[in-house]
């Protein structure tokens, strides 16, 4: 992570809705049996309210912090030390990346074709993300600006290609069983988005950050709403007994000659994947590079890249049991750790470290 | 360093990925493009496989002697298993990406819940939603056994009928996707009935109404009239030909070409009202007596045929809510959209309580055009 690299609010509205999409094409919400049907599509409005008021503890760190980032603002606070926040980081990294090859695994051997050869393709996959982490930010948020066009430009496609297909039967009614599914829809969803815990870590590196989380997770919201549609439209309350919705309800669509489009969403979906890992190493080794030299960022790059694939293979057979259950648990704790505990940590610090100095006489 | 990285990354990538010669070989496979399910009482379910024979479509299409399909045979306790020896017996793979349709005996539907039989298909990666799904009143193997020399692959055939069966309101054309959709608890399943009639080269398949599904299990059929009043209400009939009996002079034949229907609903009481409005719009294709044509008759024949139409619903109705207890056309699920508060808790009651829901049927239909010919009379000539 080079420091005089920055990215437009528009790079990171592409970063967060490349993340966002390639989670909500893998939903497997309905088979949980929280929110669904019409009533997730309020779930997503919410989510997006959740996510931005959880954006305020950082929003309030940027401004104190004036343009310097959560890492570099540890090692002010607590020297040497921060390099204790750096390794959290990387390991929260490494975790997003984890859950994402968890959810390729499990997608490309359950959904597509279960003689894919999953465990060639997972190292494929990983290996070109943590490669493509020594091409920086820069590169991975021009390459999300790319994916993204193609992502929209898919979905609404593929939506319009549907609506022969869609019925409003399908529609289940909004709240029929209350606003409690809508609220468990979204606090369900929720810690599917960890990129809000390295907002602050990218601080320096984006202009106008809350402009661009802001919009990015108004958009994504959008777009994600025009996928339930879709799926709702198509398969109704059938959509809640599939594995993957988005995907079945795909695997309908053509278009004048053209069928067989499911290999679109396929496709946007290994883009996105690709991008969201790519940009979680890129933050991995910029944090690994911050708290140890740069000398060994191989061996740190394919150290990570062995851990993710070692936990994501092992870990893919599990994850339907587990995503509902403990993982949802442990992604709540760390989203709400690095997205509101650790900016007030960060600033409570530097209140005493200031007050301290201010009681010694020593200049702030 | 980052060069020799890549290097041996993607040399990795190479060694790792498998080549040609572990993949299957395409006469190891059988393009399924049908699969017929029948009853094989203690042996499970028999199953009839219409296949694209890989080696007959090497070379032109037009330089075929026979269609490029062949049709096997096998066993199995499930549909499943029975798929699994098909492997055994044949060494032979399916590849069920290209299947047009599934021909289930009305043996089987009524041994079997339609859920489990179709089970198989619904889990299945290559299986697709708009495989077609009809019922065969003899063995389905009659069904996908059928050659015909317009169509290469014979269940192009049988799916083409049931596409074009349902715009011309003959077939109840049903794919696994309203199947899925039924399955979900939002109506009733039905099924489209065939059965073949002829033999050798002059069988052909006709259309002979329609089953019906309470959660699954067979409960009945409808007949031509209940089916075409069935693909009214459902919004899903296109053209068709109505023919008018007068009580004086010759049958007038009417050509469907525009219908519309919307239900609506309201409260009344613990029960719902129903209202079916269905707009029709016609030409006359067929009559013998230049009288017909005449502005008051015009009328007359309109109202004729929104009796007619009226009677075809209304049978429809009748027999699927009243007589059957089920809900095809999900009126619990309108009711659940316009009215919650009247089907919450009781959603489980409701199929028996839709026979106590009152249903009007009103129908507009209108004659907008005579043809070519207006049926005037020609001069006297001595």
């Amino acid at each position: 992570m080079e420091k005089t690299v920055k990215i437009s609010p528009w790079q990171l509205l592409s970063l967060i809705l490349v993340s966002r999409i390639a989670v909500a094409l893998t939903y497997t919400g309905g088979a949980a049996g929280v929110a669904h049907g019409t009533d997730r599509m309020v779930s997503l409005v919410l989510e997006a309210g959740l996510l931005l008021l959880l954006f305020l503890p950082t929003l309030w760190y940027i401004h104190a912090a004036k343009g310097i980032g959560s890492l570099e603002y540890a090692y002010v606070q607590f020297g040497r030390g921060g390099a204790v926040v750096a390794v959290l980081y990387a390991l929260y990294c490494l975790y997003i990346q984890c859950l994402d090859l968890m959810q390729f695994d499990h997608f490309a051997s359950t959904a597509m074709s279960p003689d894919i050869p999953r465990v060639v393709l997972c190292i494929a996959l990983v290996a070109a993300a943590f490669v493509a982490a020594f091409y920086g930010l820069e590169a991975a948020a021009r390459t999300a600006a790319v994916v993204v066009f193609l992502m929209t430009l898919v979905i609404v496609f593929l939506g319009l290609s549907l609506i022969p297909d869609m019925k409003a039967l399908n529609f289940p009614p909004l709240f029929y069983d209350g606003v409690a599914p809508v609220i468990e829809g979204a606090l369900e969803n929720l810690p599917r988005f960890l990129e809000l815990g390295v907002m602050a870590l990218l601080v320096p590196y984006v202009k106008g950050m809350s402009r661009g989380y802001s919009a990015g997770i108004l958009t994504a919201a959008a777009v994600v709403l025009v996928m339930q549609v879709t799926l709702v439209g198509v398969l109704g309350d059938y959509s809640e007994m599939v594995t993957y919705p988005y995907y079945t309800a795909v695997t309908i669509a053509h278009s004048s000659m053209l069928q067989r489009l499911d290999i679109l969403v396929a496709a946007i979906w290994l883009a996105g994947i690709f991008v969201k890992m790519a940009f979680m190493a890129v933050l991995f080794l910029g944090c690994l590079r911050q708290a140890f030299g740069d000398k060994l960022k191989i061996l740190y790059v394919a150290l990570g890249g062995a851990v993710v694939l070692v936990v994501g293979l092992i870990l893919g057979d599990t994850l339907l049991a587990a995503e509902h259950g403990y993982l949802w648990l442990a992604s709540t704790i760390l989203l709400l750790a690095f997205s509101v505990v650790l900016p007030i940590v960060l600033l409570g610090a530097n209140a005493v470290r200031v007050k301290r100095r201010k009681e010694r006489g020593e200049a702030v | 360093m980052r060069t020799w990285f890549l290097l041996v990354a993607v040399l990795l990538g190479f060694v790792m990925i498998p080549s040609c010669r572990e993949k299957s070989q395409i006469n190891n496979r059988v393009v399924v493009t049908a699969v017929g399910i029948d009853d094989a009482a203690e042996e499970g379910c028999a199953l009839s496989i219409q296949a694209i024979e890989a080696l007959k479509i090497a070379g032109s299409l037009t330089n075929q002697e026979d269609n490029a399909t062949g049709l096997y045979q096998t066993q199995g306790e499930t549909v499943s298993s029975a798929m699994k020896s098909f492997v055994t017996q044949t060494g032979r793979n399916t590849y069920l990406m290209q299947n047009r349709a599934i021909v289930l005996s009305m043996d089987q539907i009524q041994k079997q819940p339609l859920q489990t039989t179709l089970d198989y298909f619904l889990r299945n990666t290559e299986s697709r939603p708009g495989v077609y799904l009809a019922v065969s009143r003899g063995s389905p193997d009659e069904v996908l056994g059928i050659k015909t020399s317009s169509y290469t692959i014979p269940s192009e055939y049988l799916v083409t009928l049931l596409r074009e069966g349902q715009r011309w309101g003959y077939s109840a054309g049903t794919t696994l996707l309203d199947a899925e959709r039924a399955f979900s608890g939002m109506f009733d399943a039905y099924l489209p009935i065939v059965r073949v009639e002829g033999e050798g080269d002059d069988a052909s398949i006709q259309m002979d109404g329609t089953a019906v599904f309470r959660e699954g299990s067979f409960v009945g059929e409808l007949n031509a009239e209940e089916t075409r009043g069935l693909l009214f209400i459902q919004n899903a009939i296109e053209k068709g030909a109505v023919i008018l009996e007068r009580e004086e002079g010759p049958p007038v034949t009417l050509e469907l070409q525009k219908s519309r229907t919307k239900i609506s609903l309201e409260r009344t009481g613990d029960t719902a009202a129903f209202t079916i409005r269905v707009t029709a719009k016609a030409e006359i294709a067929e009559e013998s007596d230049g009288d017909s044509l005449a502005a008051g008759n015009l009328r007359e024949l309109s109202r004729e045929l929104e009796q007619s139409i009226e009677q075809e619903v209304r049978a429809a109705v009748e027999k699927t809510v009243m007589d059957y207890g089920c809900d095809v056309f999900g009126f619990g699920r309108r009711i659940m959209q316009k009215e919650p508060g009247l089907i919450r808790g009781e959603e489980d009651d409701w199929p028996q309580k839709l026979k106590e829901c009152a249903y009007h049927i009103v129908v507009d239909a209108e004659i907008r055009s005579i043809g070519t010919d207006t049926g005037a009379k020609p001069n006297q000539v001595s």
